[in-house]
């Protein structure tokens, strides 16, 4: 036992001494750093996960914008120091660290975030500290009682990829459809955008299977759809979710005679799919870089981001761009970096040029208003980034609900989803 | 098979409780933890800490190993959750709920399960908590949130201290933990302590002695998960949210890990794995978006290097180091 | 209640199987390691993702996608055989669970190296052009390539069971599941016995991997969810045991499959309530042996 008691003392001792000295290091480079006029915005994005190959480009993005902006000499004189973290698509890692981004490295601005349903914690926790957040991926706070006035949300609103698309579709492609979602919120949320829509044009809905989050298996659902016979089949899922329902659609032949389109698709998801993502395979997105043979802004943007990372960005790092560049543009307009709700209200109504036509975030719920873009692939004629060309751009404003609807959810929480 | 260097030295026994001193050291070192590394990662270190000085009990000190320990975690999570959010409950009231919710649940899995041995045992809890999981992700999206996970938890105070601000929050945490620090010293000098060890070192010996084997484990199970429901109420109030994935199988997992990587059936075992995992996945990301290749690899040379956890391989080598020079 | 659509239900059933086929495929090898060795293998998935990538490879370089499953299984034998030799062997006679806590922390090493070398996006792997069409049976229309995977791994099984009966090699490997000790003081070298097992049981984690690639392309993350799988159905066809293993990857099959038509949303809840209800009546699984638990 003296031993024991003896080697816990000495033990420690060394434990002590040895974290002090980290923690004297660890101070060092930050009281140097004082000296400057800065500001500081601390994003999240998911570096590891299922999602990575997205979080990579919003993080890039994020990056270029911060570059652009400090190479233009900051923002209001201010160089902006920018520091990102995992969140792992995980909530509570994302909760740890963005308290350490704000509480720690006192951050002035969040922003980041792949996951509707990460964004939505993350839009509290800003509430609740007022930090202002900028939301990249497609979220759900702007709807309803998660309205927060620090918060900003900067890709489309679900329903709207879904309404988006099955306008096209509807028009286009036929009226008997049946869907693949995935069983929750934010697929549902797609479900729902289309049954609207469907009763809005006169489709024919002839039903539905929800799928579990990371199924693997999506033959067991085609034996009930082909003997329905629809027009085309809607998927509402994601990542390795859809790049398996499309694969094996694929594979039973389903595309000889009926058309895929995915509500939501992804650049990475076509290339991973290869010649499986063929000419009756179509999907949506807010951006995909051959719009830069339409607008100067995305060209600008493309090139320099190929130029710097070697692949075209996603539509996340799109976003990443854009919601980095509106928070900057934005702490211009109000003229100042310390008063948060001023910056909050200059970008309210902030018209803008950046990576598509003219835009802007829309006033009541600081919602960025923008297009939709439906892409059809290539299957085996693709090549090196040239994987899907461009069908149809949807403007914004067409997919997007009044704002006194969107805070009552209408009309969609009158749409009755199927069992 | 035996490890056959504890058969020719003698050692002191590895598992015996410690000294008084070292639960007072332990818990003065963990006041200065937020001077060392950022707050929220010693809150969360701290709450993992409960979480797994209640698992040591059961696997360490009992020697059941349960794979379904997130069922505790989050149930603990979402009871104090509904409390805060839906009865406005006071912090006190939610985290007793929680710790009430996540006993419950072991008091019915222990009735059905208990009985079962080794990975079987495991492999139960893995598929109550995972049943668990899919029902709070889906059929109970209305109470739960579902994949949102629980969110709109109004901010707390506990005696006019602001929970929301990050130092009251972690030293609110941290008595916590000393409190169950100290606890868990009491429990392993009790006779029940005493028992639950018997139990692990020779079962058919204890059952022959008269004792009932079954009884002794189901109250290990259980009071095992009033620390990972007290953890989890913990971890509610302290990210004031409840993420879907406390529910998940990798929280279970990550908690086997993290207490055989400190060293399971050692007092600060828990503490030193939860630390050392939390730590290395926290700094390591910084560097690197590839920080799982090095925390992978890092864990795999930890494993080889230290076969008892870092802890009782380091008691373990050092008690035989001065065995050695005593000898001389 | 209309009538009953038997056509959907014997494509149902058809699909069970085949989704069946491949979780034996999985559960065998991790059957043959717990069996052999005592070690929950975590890693097993992350063999499966192995397994896909080597198909990847071998089918770009050759162009024949059954080159790539065969040398799929061998890499992938291969790497299991050192990882065992470098990194499990100084781990037995110690705590049971060290070999567990090895394997996971190779679960979360093995994928990032992946993502390196390979880069985040998945990888795309065709179907075979001679299995990509589908076989009408009456009113079914059967989809060739799981038809293949049924047929291929009845061959594997029945292949894998000769060798475990007939082989001399077998012989042992099956007289070390039961008693190594007594097998060493024979003069066999149980230790060798140990590393062919785990490159075994690895490389029909590869096979599974391999024949299930073309139908969600590889990916890093891909082997998380194998991994639980093969719990699953080893468990609930009894630990250590081959024919256990067949049983319960064929009946969580059909249950995933049916779970899928009659209610979707329940079909990864069905798989673990099963899973308990099977360990509450029957503790050691289906066919598990009594005294192993």
């Amino acid at each position: 036992m003296q031993q024991l008691r003896f080697f816990c003392k000495t033990g420690f001792l060394t434990l002590l001494v040895g974290l002090i000295s980290v923690a004297l290091l660890a101070a060092l480079p930050t009281s140097a750093l004082a000296q400057q006029k800065t500001i500081k915005y601390g994003t999240m994005h998911p570096l590891t996960g299922a999602y990575a190959v997205l979080g990579l480009d919003q993080q890039r993005a994020t990056e270029m914008a911060v570059e652009e902006w400090n190479a233009k000499g900051g923002v209001l004189g201010h160089k902006i120091i920018w520091l990102h973290r995992d969140d792992e698509l995980k909530g509570n890692v994302a909760i740890r660290r963005v308290k350490e981004l704000v509480e720690e490295e006192k951050c002035d601005f969040i922003g980041g975030t792949l996951s509707g349903s990460i964004s939505l914690a993350m839009n509290e926790f800003a509430c609740k500290t007022k930090t202002p957040y900028m939301a990249y991926c497609m979220s759900d706070m702007v709807l309803g009682a998660d309205q927060c006035e620090y918060g900003a949300a900067f890709m489309v609103l679900p329903y709207s990829a879904s309404l988006a698309v099955s306008q096209y579709a509807f028009k286009n492609v036929g009226k008997k459809w049946y869907s693949i979602t995935a069983d929750y919120r934010w697929g549902h949320s797609l479900l729902e955008g289309w049954i609207w829509q469907s009763q809005q044009m006169g489709g024919q809905f002839l039903g539905n299977v929800y799928v579990p989050l990371g199924t693997t298996d999506f033959s067991t659902y085609f034996a009930k759809i082909m003997a329905a016979k629809p027009d085309f089949i809607v998927m509402n899922n994601l990542g390795a979710d859809q790049t398996a329902a499309i694969k094996q659609a694929v594979e039973l032949g389903l595309t000889k005679n009926m058309k895929i389109i995915c509500t939501k698709t992804a650049q990475s998801t076509i290339k991973e799919l290869g010649p499986a993502y063929n000419e009756n395979v179509m999907g949506g997105m807010t951006f995909y870089w051959k719009l830069s043979s339409k607008y100067k802004g995305a060209k600008t943007f493309v090139d320099k981001f190929m130029k710097k990372y070697g692949s075209p960005p996603e539509q996340d790092g799109e976003s990443a761009y854009v919601a980095s560049n509106l928070l900057f543009m934005a702490i211009e307009k109000a003229g100042t970096v310390t008063d948060k709700k001023k910056i909050m209200s200059a970008l309210e109504g902030l018209k803008y040029e950046l990576t598509k036509g003219p835009e802007y975030v829309r006033a009541c719920d600081r919602q960025r208003v923008q297009s939709y873009v439906l892409v059809k692939g290539k299957g085996a004629k693709a090549k090196g980034w040239d994987i899907a060309d461009i069908v149809a751009e949807i403007p914004g404003d067409s997919i997007i609900m009044s704002c006194e609807d969107n805070a009552k959810k209408l009309p969609f929480i009158n749409v009755k989803l199927p069992k | 098979m035996v490890d056959d260097r504890t058969s020719t030295i003698k050692l002191p026994n590895l598992h015996s409780p410690p000294k008084p001193v070292i639960v007072y050291g332990t818990f003065i070192v963990l006041l200065f933890l937020p001077l060392i590394i950022s707050t929220p990662l010693a809150t969360e270190i701290l709450i993992w800490t409960i979480f797994g000085l209640g698992f040591n009990l059961l696997l360490g000190y009992t020697g059941v190993l349960s794979f379904g320990h997130a069922a505790y975690f989050g149930l603990g999570a979402y009871a104090a959750g509904l409390a805060f959010r839906y009865l406005d409950a006071s912090v006190p009231v939610g985290i007793i709920m929680g710790i009430l919710a996540a006993m419950l649940l072991a008091c019915i899995i222990g009735a059905l399960a208990i009985r079962s041995k080794g990975v079987y045992f495991a492999m139960i809890s893995l598929a109550f908590g995972q049943m668990l999981y899919f029902l709070a992700l889906s059929p109970l999206k209305g109470i739960t949130g579902g994949e949102d996970g629980l969110t709109r938890i109004p901010s707390l105070d506990f005696l006019s201290f602001s929970l929301g601000k990050p130092l009251p929050l972690y030293y609110f945490v941290c008595i916590i933990t000393g409190i169950m620090l100290f606890v868990t010293w009491r429990i392993l000098q009790s006779p029940f302590g005493k028992l639950l060890q018997a139990f692990r070192e020779n079962e058919e010996r204890a059952k022959a002695c008269g004792y009932n084997t079954t009884l002794v484990k189901y109250c290990s199970l259980v009071i095992s998960a009033f620390y990972a429901g007290l953890a989890g109420a913990l971890n509610t109030v302290y990210l004031s949210y409840v993420p879907l994935s406390t529910l998940f199988w990798l929280t279970s997992g990550t908690m086997v890990m993290m207490t055989i990587l400190g060293g399971k059936g050692t007092f600060l075992g828990p503490l030193l794995g939860v630390g050392v995992f939390l730590f290395l996945q926290n700094t390591i990301s910084l560097f690197t978006p590839r920080w799982e290749l090095f925390v992978g690899a890092i864990f795999v040379v930890i494993i080889l290097v230290f076969p008892g956890g870092i802890m009782g391989t380091l008691t373990e080598k050092f008690a035989a180091f001065r065995m050695r020079r005593q000898g001389e | 209640m209309s009538e009953i659509p038997w056509n959907v239900i014997a494509m149902q059933l058809f699909f069970g199987i085949a989704l069946g086929c491949i979780f034996v495929l999985l559960s065998s090898g991790m059957s043959i390691i717990y069996g052999l060795l005592d070690v929950v293998n975590f890693a097993h998935g992350t063999f499966a993702m192995l397994g896909a990538y080597a198909v990847f490879v071998v089918v770009s370089l050759s162009d024949s996608f059954f080159v790539g499953i065969v040398s799929a299984v061998v890499i992938v034998g291969i790497i299991g055989m050192v990882i065992e030799f470098l990194l499990l062997k100084p781990l037995y006679g110690k705590d049971p669970l060290l070999p567990l806590l090895l394997t996971f922390g190779l679960s979360v090493a093995i994928p990032d190296f992946m993502k390196i070398v390979f880069g985040l996006i998945g990888k795309p792997i065709s179907f075979p052009d001679a299995l990509s069409g589908a076989i009408t049976l009456g009113p079914l229309t059967l989809p060739g390539y799981r038809l293949f995977i049924i047929i291929f791994t009845l061959v594997v099984m029945i292949s894998l069971w000769l060798f475990l009966k007939k082989s001399d090699l077998g012989m042992i490997i099956r007289a070390s599941t039961r008693d190594s000790q007594m097998v060493q003081t024979l003069g066999i070298n149980v230790s060798r016995i140990w590393t062919v097992g785990f490159g075994m049981g690895v490389g029909l984690a590869a096979l599974a991997g391999a024949i299930a690639a073309p139908m969600m392309s590889a990916t890093p993350d891909m082997g998380v969810d194998m991994t639980m799988t093969a719990f699953v159905v080893t468990v609930v066809g009894g630990l250590g045991s081959l024919g256990g293993a067949i049983v319960g990857g064929l009946f969580i099959g059909l249950v995933v499959a049916f779970t899928s038509y009659v209610a979707s949303a329940y079909s990864s809840v069905a798989m673990y309530f099963c899973m308990a209800v099977i360990l509450l009546v029957r503790p050691r699984g289906l066919f598990g042996e009594q005294g192993r638990e």
